[in-house]
């Protein structure tokens, strides 16, 4: 596929779909090809199907020539995998799922191919989403520097969307698992309102932290892809049953007027140098555009961090429970020994005390909202780090800073790409919102990208 | 457990939680564990607090 299709956004390829230029067929045809001549270096994949998406592609051009085909329908796209697909194997990149075939598909997967969406495979990931790599599955390196991580857990993800192999992906986030990889990888990412977008069908990490979010390579794609995945669904719990915000008709408004909250202290402490001056030349952008910057206190981001870090490992210690009693070598000696282990000696006074800090931090959070539309922090506190750490240090604390403590007050957040370091890897913006006011933050980020051009570069060839 | 968790704890608290660990991980949690007890017991909560996340419009209107 020529560099210049295979970067398309989502709504030019629908429109070359319609106008006849190009069909679903070539370009899942071309899709493919690029995973296939970059898979031995990226790693990307789990699994590609490539006969039923060049199958879904066929439909996708009758429904198309038919008349009223949604705006993804005939779209490559892949997901992470985490997510049921029926009569597909499901991984989670890792042995203790080995030749087990999902019997069910995941909702958001069921929307995406009701709209049509031409599904070309399953994801890398970091083994069950957490902060591990499976060494039979291995890493994937990031499209920008081969060298460096993509930062995960949806590793994968992002690194098909940066290459342009697919149009969007969709991962999952936890403490920021979809933001931290747009972030490093120079795309779009939204960790949705808790409740937003169902849980069904995904694996789980932590129940109350997980969020399915879209991968992108713009804002528009985001909240193309976002308009889709969100709704409620009966069979979860935690579906919020209220109609979703109008996400793609956001794009475009005036921007004039919003207040942002600017989290100084998220750009000083602890942030490497090229990522503090890209943010704030973003904030600079955001104030051009006539976005009224405030500076604003939060609640100690590192104490939500500790909060999120005890919820998860107790959850998915318990989650995996069964497993690790009757399947412990299907794990990463990692995964196990240091992470599942853990979170079971942990006291349950003691989870219980960060669920009820997280409450107070939530509705700290929402009185700081109350006086802005949103709030601005780096995604990361600094750029891809080296692949052969998934964690620098082993120590996650760092790297989640900016993105966990909203995955434990439930808030909406987007990353979208904000310049680039010394060396030539991509920086993010974080934008925070209020609940289910994804809308108020796709607009913002797309009035700034259509400001700048760092949406429109592109990894070397791989 | 407290600051001076020692690795007998730890085996105590495994055991107690269904977990083997080896003699090295018993040492790397006799470390982490009491960092991290005392990271999360240091969080200040009101005694009223409950533990749970909703964005309910009865909580949302009392904002």
């Amino acid at each position: 596929m020529h560099d210049d299709l295979a970067y398309l956004g989502i709504a030019d390829l629908a429109k070359r779909y319609r106008r006849r230029e190009i069909s679903p067929v070539e370009v899942t045809r071309a899709a493919l090809d690029r995973i296939g001549q970059m898979e031995s270096k990226l790693n990307a994949y789990t699994l590609v199907t490539a006969e039923r998406a060049l199958e879904d592609a066929k439909k996708a051009e009758n429904r198309i020539a038919d008349g009223d085909a949604p705006l993804l329908c005939g779209i490559p796209f892949s997901m992470k995998d985490i997510f049921d697909v029926e009569g597909l194997p499901l991984t989670c990149a890792s042995n203790v799922l080995r030749g087990y075939v999902s019997t069910r598909t995941a909702f958001v997967a069921e929307r995406l191919f009701a709209a049509g969406a031409v599904f070309v495979g399953k994801n890398n990931l970091l083994e069950f989403a957490y902060a591990e790599t499976h060494p039979d599955f291995g890493p994937t390196p990031n499209p920008w520097n081969l060298e460096r991580s993509t930062a995960g857990s949806s590793s994968g993800s992002a690194a098909s969307v940066a290459a342009g192999q697919v149009y969007f992906s969709i991962g999952t986030d936890t403490g920021g698992s979809v933001r931290l990889p747009a972030s490093f990888c120079g795309l779009v990412g939204i960790k949705p309102t808790y409740g937003l977008v169902s849980r069904s069908g995904l694996v789980s990490l932590s129940w109350s932290c997980d969020n399915a979010g879209p991968l992108t390579r713009t804002v528009e794609d985001a909240a193309i892809v976002l308009q889709v995945m969100a709704g409620h669904d009966p069979s979860d719990p935690t579906s919020a049953d209220r109609p979703p915000a109008d996400f793609v008709g956001a794009i475009g408004r005036p921007v004039r007027g919003l207040r942002a909250g600017l989290v100084a202290r998220e750009f000083e402490e602890h942030v490497h140098p090229d990522v503090r001056r890209a943010a704030l030349e973003a904030v600079q952008v955001l104030r051009s555009l006539g976005v009224e910057v405030v500076e604003v206190t939060t609640p100690p981001f590192e104490q939500a961090v500790t909060a999120l870090l005890t919820v998860v490992l107790v959850d998915a210690a318990a989650f995996h429970q069964p497993w690790m009693e009757e399947r412990p070598d299907g794990y990463s000696p990692g995964l196990l020994e240091r992470r599942l282990k853990l979170g079971r000696l942990i006291p349950a006074v003691d989870y219980v005390h960060a669920q009820r800090f997280r409450r107070e931090f939530q509705d700290g959070i929402a009185r700081v909202l109350h006086d802005v539309d949103l709030l601005l922090t780096p995604t990361s506190p600094f750029p891809a780090h080296a692949l052969t750490e998934e964690v620098p240090g082993r120590d996650f604390t760092p790297l989640v800073r900016k993105t966990a403590p909203f995955n434990l007050s439930g808030f909406p957040a987007l990353s979208v790409s904000c310049g680039f370091s010394a060396d030539g890897l991509p920086i993010g913006l974080q934008l925070i919102g209020r609940a289910f006011a994804e809308d108020t933050l796709l607009l913002v980020a797309h009035a700034y990208e259509q400001a700048t051009e760092w949406h429109t570069r592109r990894p070397p060839a791989i | 457990m407290g600051e001076d968790l020692k690795a007998a704890d730890v085996v105590a608290a495994a055991r107690l939680a269904g977990v083997t660990l080896d003699g090295q991980q018993q040492n790397i949690f006799a470390e982490q564990l009491p960092a991290l007890l005392s990271a999360v017991r240091s969080l200040s909560v009101r005694q009223q607090t409950e533990p749970m996340l909703t964005f309910a419009p009865a909580r949302e209107a009392k904002r």
